[in-house]
């Protein structure tokens, strides 16, 4: 392992910040609420959904707006949770890069965990192959807005501040890129150049999810719509371009996280 | 051993720190007092490696605090002003986490609790502590570690008299056993004939050494007293011939 990297990996405590980030999640009401909501949300997707088809559909509207949500949630609060201990844990010999990392993997895994709860009662009526890429992609669009909470939260002085900030962060991916690309696309440039638009939506987690997702499920072929190279492209390569944006996006906020915190003077 | 040389620090234009030059040894309580704002916690959380100098030098332990802060920090046990812990755990959820952080065999958590006697709270969540009480698992966590470098920023100000009275006796029998104590407080008269060393911290500088044995009740007495007052730092342990 590199050298530079290998204090944040070190075992013991490692495991100590991940052991306490499982004990902190068993009592933390967001993370109940979720658990309570994935799986009334797996059921009304076994219970309103027409066909077997239509159950993937109804999970991913789910995994769309309420995963991305509590993921961010999760990670606000799991940064903000601590925000009055840090003197006390910034004193003791473990980089804080590692606080990041331990936080990170810990949650990314309980979500993990609890998406079973939205997917299992889906089995019912969908096979385990059709479901099983959409589980690993909202896990992964989990982990992009777990990092997005944790940034939030590393940065913000209160937890109503990182809120404010998460939410916002969240609204303007879910909504806000996609009305500033409608009125980009009056722009000639845009018209010129409609491979630009592209790109925007395909470096947004939120749209390259929903288009993977959608195209996966819908089955549509990649030619049936009409489209700019770079779509094109997109939609062929759908599943590997969102798990690479997702990598890329999470990493890029762990980074941000772990500076601030290296800067962080009390 | 605490050694530092020159150590500035400023935020804005304010400058919190001038300059400083001190040394602690091992098996001395050494007391860092001073009236509010004279830059006693600045400094502290200077050697914890919670803030970074503008400029000077800082060692603990043969380790640079700024540039090799994680190994500097395997040989420090700090205590802040006020402690706080995550609310909804335990104080031995919370010891555990702070043992296994560290590498400390988990049975060390029992004996901390019992020598700070927090045997009834053991299972409370921190955060329906009471003040005192919090502060007493910031004692037992500074005495989890074991550490050769104890930093007290302001102890014992949430105590009751008695523990105040404990705190010392510990610190007295820490130092004792080789340890290198040093405390900040702006409560001077509690720590009479308690410590080794007295330096007296004001605006950013320490501006003196004063007699532990005979510390005054007030800063403005200091003035007046210039019979306790050494030159400070004495010439023969200037910090520079340690670094």
């Amino acid at each position: 392992m590199n050298l530079a990297l290998a204090p944040l990996f070190e075992r013991g405590p490692l495991h100590a910040i991940l052991a306490r980030e499982f004990r902190a999640a068993l009592i933390n009401r967001y993370f109940q609420v979720f658990c309570a909501l994935a799986l009334l949300g797996g059921i009304a997707a076994l219970v309103f959904s027409e066909d077997g088809s239509a159950v993937g559909f109804f999970i991913l509207q789910i995994a769309l707006y309420f995963v991305s949500l509590f993921s961010l949630l999760a990670g606000v609060s799991s940064a903000q949770g601590e925000r009055e201990e840090w003197p006390l844990l910034f004193t003791q010999p473990v980089a804080r890069g590692a606080y990041v990392i331990g936080k990170f993997c810990a949650l990314s895994s309980i979500f993990g965990g609890v998406l079973l709860l939205l997917f299992l009662p889906a089995l019912f009526t969908s096979s385990a192959a059709t479901l099983a890429p959409l589980y690993v992609q909202t896990l992964l669009l989990a982990a992009v807005f777990i990092a997005c909470g944790l940034v939030a939260g590393f940065f913000a002085h209160d937890r109503a501040q990182a809120l404010i900030v998460g939410v916002s962060a969240w609204l303007f991916l879910l909504f806000g890129v996609d009305l500033v690309a409608l009125f980009a696309a009056r722009w000639p440039v845009m018209q010129n150049v409609p491979d630009l638009w592209v790109a925007a939506l395909m470096f947004n987690p939120l749209d390259a999810f929903r288009i993977e997702a959608l195209f996966a499920l819908q089955q549509i072929p990649a030619e049936a719509a009409n489209k700019t190279p770079l779509a094109n492209w997109w939609i062929e390569h759908a599943g590997a371009w969102f798990a690479a944006i997702a990598i890329f996006w999470s990493g890029a906020l762990l980074k941000i996280a772990g500076l601030r915190l290296n800067r962080w003077e009390e | 051993m605490i050694a530092t040389e020159s150590l500035t620090k400023s935020y804005g234009r304010k400058l919190v720190l001038r300059g400083i030059s001190l040394q602690a040894s091992p098996g001395k309580i050494t007391l860092l007092v001073g009236p509010n704002g004279a830059g006693k916690s600045t400094l502290i959380k200077v050697l914890a490696g919670l803030i970074r100098p503008d400029a000077g030098r800082v060692q603990l332990n043969d380790f640079n605090v700024v540039t090799e802060r994680v190994n500097a920090q395997r040989s420090l046990a700090y205590l802040p002003q006020s402690p706080s812990f995550h609310p909804r755990l335990t104080c031995t959820e919370v010891l555990r986490f702070y043992a296994r952080l560290r590498g400390v065999p988990p049975d060390r958590c029992g004996l901390v609790i019992g020598l700070t006697e927090l045997d009834d709270f053991a299972q409370v969540p921190t955060g329906a502590l009471s003040g005192g009480t919090r502060q007493r698992l910031g004692l037992a966590l500074l005495l989890l570690a074991d550490a050769p470098v104890l930093l007290l920023d302001e102890p014992g100000l949430s105590l009751d008299p008695g523990w105040r009275k404990r705190l010392q006796e510990t610190l007295h029998f820490e130092s004792q056993h080789g340890k290198t104590v040093l405390v900040t407080t702006h409560l001077v008269a509690e720590w009479n004939n308690v410590a080794d060393r007295c330096l007296l911290c004001r605006d950013g500088a320490i501006e003196c050494e004063l007699d532990p044995t005979d510390l005054p009740h007030d800063f403005d007495e200091v003035k007046s007293t210039a019979a306790t007052l050494i030159n400070y730092p004495p010439h023969e342990s200037r910090p520079s011939a340690a670094l």
